[in-house]
């Protein structure tokens, strides 16, 4: 067994507004072993990019972490200060964003951004030195290095992703948060990405969390899959077997709502109902979480 | 195609040139502006170092007073015989030095504050705020006017009377901006991997404020020619033997039912020209370096 890297452990994230508290991650917990890549999958507003934000302890305001421990390398994160969690983050725990758009400064060069990356965390590192280090990072995810010269705006989408990639990679990341990495990006871009961070998982024995609404690419990169819904998690199982059998009458929806060619059907099956504004109150069409014993890492 | 080439230049030259290309009118404009404007410094700068410059020396009787433009006097001269063209090669020198001065000044402290209010938001936010505000509420001019009365003349204190009525435009401009860059996802990416506050404002949040700002400073100095201009008229300027636009403006008011215009007439004109310049160099500016325009 492989050490364990990530363990959350009931962690509750609300967000107060003048309407009310909303809980948007509702005593989750879970974990993850180094090396191991899992798919967070989950209806739009079902809480997984604040899942993915908190582990950061970037929770955007009003959104508060009231509770839980973030255990990573066996550090408690929720109770590092401001600093330290600073230096934490690009360095050992990094994010990948869903819109590459505008993930990067447009008056600053592609190479300024990774040169800033380095340096900020590793201050001996020479510019020169950081600049080349950035060029070989870029070359071996298949952009030019010519291209550190370069403004954002003079890189196509999946260029852009790329750079985020070397951004989040340059440091050697213990572990990568990918937030739909791939949504902004056309099919054939994505499934470059995608190849991508499947050579990256392989190469630098990465550990990913893969926040995603397309169980197709979970289907492709996970070795498990935590199913978010309504911000708690329904289910989490091994990939194939959650597949072959899915437990919660969520996960079952989620399989059957996939577009499949192959079927006649020209109907597509939906989901009931919306994200609640107000779990706690608000009436789901389905249960909470499987009932213990059921799901094969709900530990009995 | 030729869009793409044009994207593909880097620097301010090459960018200024690809605009030319996109943007017709404004092009001209910021050119117009531009001359003007490098004219007007031009002359401030070189009757502060060349004083062979004008025609006659602008601080002495030189002719009969009250003679109308002529060959000799291009301009004509005033109630006293100086030579009204001189006056105003002369003159260029006073409006620039206040009208940057205060410009400047105006800048350095609006834009720091702004910077830091948006930035850090909370209870420094509101205090700045409405500090500004209040000033801002107040009708410029009499703010103004206020001010220099309280200084005293000079063209330091003149400068720093009209920089406070402006120092709130800076403000609220660049707060505003930071407020709306400070939510761009590139601040929250650079934040993701581990950014000081101090960089992610010094190289995400400040020069993406920038281009608004200046744009501001260009339509802040034809602001501050029109303050200084009417500061001097009320006799709250400079030293009055100094010629400056303004002044000569206001003094020759008293002569126009005399049937003697151009006393008044040409130092107006070149009040409105250079505020004019000023306005239009702002405005192309505006139009050329809005990356949001350029990119598409």
């Amino acid at each position: 067994m492989a050490e364990t890297l990530l363990r959350i452990e009931d962690l509750e994230v609300r967000y107060t507004a003048r309407a009310g508290v909303v809980k948007a991650v509702d005593r989750v917990g879970f974990e993850m072993e180094r090396g191991e890549t899992l798919g967070l999958v989950g209806e739009s507003g079902c809480g997984k990019s604040t899942l993915g934000f908190s582990i950061l302890r970037l929770v955007p305001p009003p959104g508060k972490i009231v509770g839980g421990d973030i255990i990573f390398a066996g550090e408690d994160l929720l109770e590092k200060d401001e600093e330290e969690m600073r230096r934490i983050r690009g360095s050992r725990i990094s994010m990948i964003f869903q819109d590459p758009m505008t993930c990067l400064n447009p008056l600053q060069k592609v190479g300024d951004h990774i040169v800033e990356t380095i340096t900020t965390h590793d201050q001996g590192t020479k510019r020169m030195e950081a600049w080349k280090r950035a060029g070989e990072m870029l070359d071996r995810l298949g952009i030019d290095p010519s291209r550190l010269e370069d403004y954002p705006h003079q890189l196509s989408g999946g260029m852009r992703q790329r750079v985020m990639i070397t951004l989040a990679l340059i440091l050697n990341s213990e572990l990568v948060i990918a937030d739909e990495p791939t949504t902004s990006l056309d099919v054939i871009v994505e499934a470059q990405i995608l190849d991508l961070l499947k050579q990256l998982k392989e190469d630098y024995e990465l550990t990913l969390i893969l926040i995603t609404h397309n169980m197709g690419i979970v289907a492709e990169l996970a070795d498990r899959v935590a199913v978010m819904y309504a911000a708690k998690l329904v289910e989490v199982a091994k990939t194939i077997p959650l597949y072959e059998k899915p437990m919660h009458p969520y996960t079952q929806g989620l399989l059957r709502s996939i577009p499949n060619i192959s079927l006649t059907e020209q109907v597509l099956a939906t989901m009931p109902g919306s994200p609640p504004d107000h779990p706690a109150t608000d009436r789901l069409p389905f249960p909470s979480p499987l009932p213990p014993c059921h799901g094969e890492v709900f530990r009995c | 195609m030729d869009r793409r080439v044009a994207v593909e230049r880097i620097g301010i030259l090459g960018r200024l040139t690809s605009a030319a290309r996109w943007y017709g009118a404004e092009w001209y404009m910021t050119v117009v502006g531009g001359i003007i404007v490098v004219a007007v410094l031009a002359f401030s700068l070189l009757s502060a170092f060349y004083p062979g410059m004008a025609p006659y020396d602008p601080e002495s009787t030189e002719g009969t007073p009250f003679s109308s433009p002529s060959r000799q006097h291009l301009m004509g001269t005033d109630n006293l015989g100086r030579d009204i063209f001189s006056r105003i090669i002369y003159g260029a020198k006073v409006v620039m030095t206040v009208a940057l001065l205060s410009s400047t000044f105006s800048a350095a402290v609006g834009i720091p504050l702004g910077l830091l209010s948006g930035f850090l938001g909370g209870r420094i936010d509101r205090v700045l705020s409405l500090i500004m505000d209040s000033v801002y509420s107040f009708p410029g001019l009499i703010l103004a006017i206020a001010m220099a009365a309280m200084l005293g003349p000079g063209v330091i204190n003149m400068s720093v009377a009209i920089a406070v009525v402006y120092i709130p435009t800076y403000f609220r401009m660049v707060r505003g901006q930071v407020l709306s860059v400070k939510e761009e996802l590139y601040v929250e990416a650079a934040r993701s991997l581990g950014a000081r506050a101090a960089t992610i404002l010094r190289l995400y949040v400040f020069p993406n404020v920038i281009p608004s700002v200046v744009v501001i400073f260009s339509v802040n100095i034809a602001d501050a020619i029109l303050t200084e201009a009417g500061l001097s008229f009320l006799g709250l300027g400079i030293d009055p033997s100094l010629p400056d636009w303004g002044y000569d403006l206001s003094r020759g008011k008293a002569y126009l039912p005399g049937g003697y215009w151009w006393i008044i007439t040409f130092p107006g004109m070149m009040i409105a020209l250079v505020a004019l310049g000023f306005s239009m160099l702002g405005e192309g500016l505006n139009e050329i370096l809005n990356p949001r325009l350029t990119e598409r």
